[in-house]
């Protein structure tokens, strides 16, 4: 055991602590000068770990804080910077040497921010986007040269999506600015090394694992045995969900959508007959209301909360001791987080229940119990970086100082993301911050790097503005505020704050009248007013908002155990609605095995039916059901439309597709089938290019504004016009990447149809079969997924003549 | 005065309708045929995107220029009884825009004058061209007695204009479409906006109220062809377009 010094041994002493394991391997990897990654559960001690050899280095005296920070730490949320602070005061209260900590988020005023420019505090809590911001600045070189240990909590929820190549190059830049030391937080992750790689690639990560908790207490809620086939929500489990809340002090309902959230808070309050304090929290609702829900909950003032992923991260758990999953799990991984912050300790189990909507997600909430029991989360999804957040990162870059092609490239290679990019891509990411990268250029007015004596340096002040008033790669979608109003004078005005918002695209969907559910209560659309819709309380039957946003896809990991729980359903003595269902399934269809992908055909009504399960996500099913459509239309089937879940799924046709081989159907070779020239010209691609021109600065902030219509247009025209005259720009590549990967799905989808190659069963039924009752019932719920606009275009028009004529 | 259908090209899907006594035909690409003789172009806009990328709005490409060119020379060489082709304003984004364009556009603007006399109608956003331009330019006109101009006003005349950038949304089974279009009612005809990086106004919009007289109707462009849409088939836009 090392020495710790006095100040620090006292703090342990006065709480009656003492060092565990993985805080003293931490202790120990700071005094060696390596790397660490520490995995631990909420609650183990693992943020103190993480601390503990900066402040030793700190009260040992060797380093100063004279001309920048010596630790920085990075959290995903400003609202968890400020938490941080305070929770540090107490170890450091001892200190001889003031150990002064910063706090810079977005909310920090420019006094504040100058301050800390001129007089660095010992640490300083950030972003990583300001992160970013700062190291643009020319002062950002000398500043973080001395930075001992960089600490990035929640690593696991930093690391995945454009936001994680963004922290990734800002750390690789810090590590040529100085020789920090890399220090990553995360709970528990399936597979550390490849989670420590993604940290740094390029040097060795010691693994220092936090002691485990027990095991949660994991129950599945089924009244009567009683599973719903299809739906989404928990109208069949509410009186048990009452008295569960009623039983504990605090109990987060966590929903997948905002959508479910307010279904599932308005059907709570319908039977809420005993008065029990019941919130709610998602990301519609505005910052007052959240931060109304925020206090009440810490001040002890609710019961329950019904809430999505939002909340994760924003409140103190201390109080939180039931957590209830209703819907799809859809991953372990954020299962186990939830269930882990509401135990207050280790040695105890925590409890949970799961409560599945429908049949499928009563297997994928069996799947999720067996991989809570084993602790397994999902594996991580790391790729290789996207292209236009390096070309974001190389205009940054710029900022801060003068370059050299090989600078950059050996800087760039530093960060694991982009580790084995090709260094053609880099060259035209930089093309492109010079100067547009296109073939038909060459005004050096407009250039925003030149080079000089083989420096690329950044033409004028006004680049360097407006590349710091553009960092970040959160794109937001636009809303209107919900705000409730009067008739006064002639006019709707509003009558008060706004009480939550929706997407505008949700909003414009709406007539006067239409009446939705926001904020628990139901509005009835008026008036819409620039950015605010206005409403009044209405009652009776409200469409509610089909909100965008919280659509995980079943991760591979659990799709896997359905699979097989499906495959033997004996194995896990189900005794239930779901059990009779596969029991009933077998008799009359078949229960694939857990490597194969059972295809039913089957007439119904006037049309035939086809019906898949690879249980890949809808994300993949949708890419898949609009190429095998390509196919059966063909093989002359004349598919109508199809409908995808998370499950499977099924394509109605006008031909029967009993006899074609369903081996060659699905062969893997679809993917070759145009599918580029597909991707190239569908909605997709367009929408993926309007967030990857913003990334990139092609698009400034706000093009669209303003009264005249010779300034208004969208991000699409370009996309249109680049894709006629230049479609192999380094942003047109990078936006069909990000259309084929986040929005299609295609790299699932390509394992998928490798790992089903000779494993099709197919069965030719007279009759609708039992597993394909719930997707059945989707049909007509979902738009039909039609592949040519202008063909449906001018079928319109055909008809309207026909009608006129 | 109403206007009535005369027909449509199956060749090459535009629509025409006799108007005020007028032959006019919609082509899909967005130019307008009066008589069979003159072509009217409104808002191409050229050199937008450099515009924008000299104002420091971003980097945005130069095709566009070139791009709406091209559809210009399609037209040209498809109509081949053409005597005269009139720009109805915004043919440039800025004033000097006629100067920055790139070699490949330069050159094709220069062969369509020489092929095709030219008329620049100014707009709001060219109010003045270089000196150097070897074509004609005025603020309104009028022709076989239609008033041409760039913003729609009130006459005596009938007024063919552009401007306001018209485009019509609809909803097909569930799907909603909004694309370009010409706004047609008793005294105005408002052209769609020719330039690539154009966005447009719904015509459902207050700034088209005053224009809004007698029987109107929005002609839709689509990739293959002109389709008329009737007034009752409208959809109001969403309050800002991105």
């Amino acid at each position: 055991m090392s020495f710790l010094d006095p100040s620090l041994e006292k703090f342990f002493a006065d709480r009656g602590w003492e060092l565990r394991t993985h805080q003293q391997q931490s202790l120990n990897a700071g005094q060696d000068r390596r790397h660490a990654l520490i995995t631990a559960p909420t609650g183990s001690g693992k943020t103190l770990a993480g601390f503990l050899p900066i402040l030793h280095q700190w009260v040992s005296g060797h380093i100063n804080c004279d001309t920048g920070p010596v630790a920085l730490y990075i959290t995903p949320l400003k609202v968890l910077a400020a938490d941080m602070a305070r929770n540090l005061e107490a170890p450091c209260a001892g200190f001889s040497r003031p150990f002064v900590i910063g706090v810079r988020t977005g909310d920090t005023s420019s006094h504040e921010r100058a301050k800390q420019w001129a007089s660095p505090p010992a640490l300083l809590i950030l972003t990583p986007e300001q992160l970013a911001l700062m190291l643009s600045h020319p002062r950002s070189i000398r500043y973080f040269s001395g930075v001992q240990d960089v600490i990035i909590d929640e690593i696991h929820a930093l690391a995945p999506g454009k936001r994680g190549d963004l922290l990734a190059l800002c750390l690789a830049r810090l590590r040529c600015l100085g020789s920090p030391r890399l220090v990553g937080l995360s709970a528990t992750v399936d597979d550390p090394i490849e989670m420590s790689s993604w940290m740094v690639a390029d040097e060795e990560v010691l693994l220092i694992e936090g002691p485990t908790a027990a095991l949660p207490d994991v129950h599945i809620v089924q009244p009567d045995g009683y599973i719903p086939w299809a739906g989404h929500g928990a109208g069949h489990a509410v009186e048990e969900l009452l008295e569960l809340i009623k039983n504990h002090e605090l109990t987060l309902l966590f929903v997948n959508t905002r959508n479910h959230a307010e279904h599932l808070f308005a059907q709570l309050w319908l039977k809420n007959e005993q008065n029990l304090a019941i919130g709610l929290h998602h990301g519609s609702l505005s910052r007052t209301q959240r931060t109304k829900v925020e206090q009440a909950i810490n001040q002890g003032r609710l019961q329950a909360v019904v809430a999505t992923s939002t909340l994760d991260l924003g409140v103190d758990w201390g109080d939180v001791d039931l957590v209830v999953q209703v819907g799809a799990p859809k991953g372990s991984g954020r299962l186990i987080q939830r269930i882990g912050r509401a135990n207050h300790r280790l040695e105890e189990p925590s409890r949970a229940f799961l409560v599945p909507s429908n049949r499928f997600e009563y297997l994928e909430c069996l799947g999720a119990k067996a991989a809570l029991m084993e602790q397994k989360s999902d594996p991580l999804d790391l790729h290789e970086g996207h292209w236009d957040v390096l070309c974001q990162h190389i205009m940054g870059r710029a900022c801060a100082e003068p370059f050299s092609k090989d600078e950059l490239l050996s800087e760039v290679k530093k960060a694991a993301p982009y580790q084995s990019i090709d260094e053609h891509i880099v060259m035209e990411c930089l093309g492109f911050v010079c100067d547009g990268g296109y073939a038909l250029r060459g005004y050096e007015q407009y250039d925003r790097l030149k080079e000089v004596d083989g420096k690329f340096m950044v033409t004028s002040a006004e680049h360097r503005r407006r590349y710091r008033a553009q960092v970040g790669t959160i794109i937001d979608t636009p809303m209107v505020r919900v705000t409730p109003a009067k008739f006064v004078a002639q006019k709707w005005r509003p009558a008060s704050e706004a009480v939550g918002e929706v997407e505008e695209w949700f909003a414009a969907s709406l007539r006067v009248g239409d009446s939705f559910i926001i904020s628990g209560r139901t509005w009835a659309f008026m008036h819409l007013d620039s950015d605010k819709l206005l409403v009044v309380p209405a009652s009776g039957q409200a469409v509610i908002p089909s909100f965008q946003g919280g659509k995980f896809p079943l991760t591979t990991h659990l799709a896997q155990r359905v699979r097989e729980m499906i495959a033997e359903p004996e194995r896990f003595h189900l005794d239930n609605a779901v059990s009779a269902w596969l029991d009933m399934q077998r008799q009359r269809s078949a229960l694939p095995q857990a490597d194969q992908m059972l295809v039913e055909t089957f007439p119904r009504g006037d049309r035939f039916y086809l019906v898949a399960y690879p249980f890949e996500g809808r994300l993949a099913h949708q890419s898949l059901g609009m190429l095998l459509t390509r196919r059966l239309d063909r093989l002359g089937c004349i598919p109508l439309g199809f409908c995808a879940n998370e499950y499977g799924l099924a394509i109605w046709m006008a031909k029967d597709a009993g006899g074609v081989v369903m081996h060659d159907l699905f062969a893997e070779d679809m993917l070759g089938d145009d599918l580029e020239a597909w991707l190239r010209d569908s909605a997709v691609a367009k929408r993926s290019f309007g967030y990857v021109a913003r990334i990139a600065g092609l698009i400034g902030g706000s093009t669209a504004r303003g009264r005249d219509p010779g300034n208004r247009f969208s991000p699409e025209l370009v996309y249109d016009v680049l894709l006629r005259h230049q479609p192999d720009h380094v942003l047109m590549r990078a936006s069909l990447r990000d259309a084929a990967d986040e929005v299609l799905n295609l790299a699932r989808l390509q394992t998928a149809l490798k790992r089903i190659q000779g494993q099709i069963l197919h069965k030719n039924l007279q009759k609708i079969s039992p597993l394909s009752v719930p997707i059945m019932l989707e049909v007509g719920r979902e738009p039909v997924f039609s592949e040519s606009q202008d063909e449906l275009l001018e079928q319109w028009a055909t008809d309207l003549w026909a009608q006129m004529s | 005065m109403g206007y009535g259908l005369m027909g449509t090209n199956v060749m090459n899907g535009s629509a025409c309708i006799l108007w005020h006594g007028h032959k006019v035909q919609f082509d899909t690409s967005g130019g307008l045929i009066l008589n069979d003789e003159t072509l009217l172009i409104a808002d191409l806009h050229l050199g937008k995107g450099d515009s924008l990328s000299r104002e420091g709005k971003g980097l945005y490409p130069v095709f566009d220029s070139l791009d709406g060119l091209q559809v210009l020379e399609n037209l040209v060489a498809s109509y081949p009884a053409l005597k005269r082709v009139i720009f109805l304003g915004d043919s440039f984004h800025r004033p000097g825009s006629a100067m920055n364009l790139d070699e490949e556009s330069s050159r094709i603007l220069y062969h369509l004058n020489s092929k095709l006399p030219m008329t620049f109608v100014l707009g709001n956003h060219d109010p003045f061209l270089p000196a150097d331009i070897a074509a004609r330019q005025t603020r309104r006109m009028l022709l076989d007695n239609i008033l041409l101009g760039h913003e729609p006003i009130e006459s005596s005349w009938p007024m063919i204009c552009g401007h306001l950038h018209p485009v019509v949304k609809i909803r097909v089974k569930g799907r909603s479409f909004r694309r370009r279009s010409f706004f047609v009612s008793e005294q105005h005809l408002i052209c769609p906006a020719m330039g690539r990086f154009s966005g447009g106004i719904n015509v459902t919009d207050n700034v088209f109220r005053p224009f809004r007289r007698g029987e109107i109707s929005a002609w839709l462009l689509s990739e293959k062809s002109v389709v008329k849409v009737p007034h009752d088939k409208w959809i109001e836009d969403r309050p800002r377009q991105l």
